[in-house]
């Protein structure tokens, strides 16, 4: 858990909580966001136990935000560009290797999802670091369309599994096809580093982007939100 | 290759739980990471 009063920066995933101590689990965590004035984001999918959890949430006090598809693609099978969007010109995808590609990374990952920038900078030391080490398993991706920087992707390698984040397009140049065109590059650049599969938790928006290139559907993730009395209505975001 | 439901949620649980470790480690605010006790996994 962290201070930053944005509830992605404190979200809880997979849990495997035991059905009689599940509710005492959730008291604690409430407990701690609110020393730490700080909304919580919970996750929930498939798996999770108990397997009431979702009711529990919502009894104790969480609010359901949203539902988010949760996708993959078998990256044998990911599509050439020409498949994906046709007439695009000018469009150059390169990964942030610098502290200034880390910067504009922030601000158009701010601008394309709505964030008041100080919460895109809340990402850019994770993404500085990120730059600097050719290596690192987690990776970001800025495209530029006709010499502005207008979206962001990322990717993250466990083991064979490459996850894609962070796949926003500045509001302007929506509907043009280059969310798709990166996200498949992203998926691109995660195999050429070993992944087999693409994992991915979509946006209502990008569901029909990601069909399209080939992922399909297992389920869903499902986020809840805890807000402390002391803070302000956050809203939920995926990573 | 392809996964089976369960599977593919599990996969990608471990990946966000590595997205965010990476995330939170990096902050300097961050007061702590709590690992697999506080997602009570």
């Amino acid at each position: 858990m962290t201070r930053v009063a944005f509830a992605v920066f404190n979200s809880i995933f997979a849990a495997r909580l035991d059905a009689a101590t599940a509710g005492e689990q959730i008291d604690a965590a409430k407990a701690r966001a609110q020393r730490n004035g700080v909304p919580i984001l919970w996750w929930t999918a498939p798996g999770d136990t108990p397997a009431d959890l979702a009711q529990r949430l919502t009894d104790a006090g969480f609010a359901y935000a949203v539902t988010l598809p949760a996708m993959t693609l078998d990256l044998s099978r990911i599509p050439q560009n020409g498949a994906i969007v046709n007439g695009l010109d000018d469009v150059t995808i390169a990964a942030v290797d610098d502290e200034r590609s880390a910067r504009t990374w922030c601000d158009v990952f701010a601008g394309g999802f709505g964030f008041p920038k100080p919460i895109g900078d809340e990402f850019l030391p994770l993404t500085i670091e990120s730059a600097r080490d050719p290596n690192a398993p987690y990776r970001n991706y800025l495209l530029s369309w006709r010499g502005e920087t207008v979206a962001t992707a990322s990717t993250m390698l466990t083991g064979d599994v490459g996850g894609i984040y962070n796949v926003a397009t500045l509001p302007h140049v929506r509907r043009r096809g280059l969310g798709a065109l990166l996200t498949a590059h992203a998926a691109r650049d995660a195999r050429s580093r070993g992944a087999s599969v693409a994992v991915l938790q979509s946006s209502e928006a990008g569901l029909r982007v990601y069909r399209a290139l080939g992922f399909r559907e297992h389920g869903s993730f499902e986020q809840f939100i805890f807000t402390p009395a002391s803070t302000s209505k956050e809203r939920a975001a995926a990573p | 290759m392809r996964l089976s439901d369960a599977a593919a949620v599990s996969a990608m649980q471990r990946n966000l739980v590595a997205v965010f470790e990476a995330l939170v480690r990096a902050m300097p605010g961050a007061d702590s990471y709590q690992g697999s006790d506080s997602a009570g996994r």
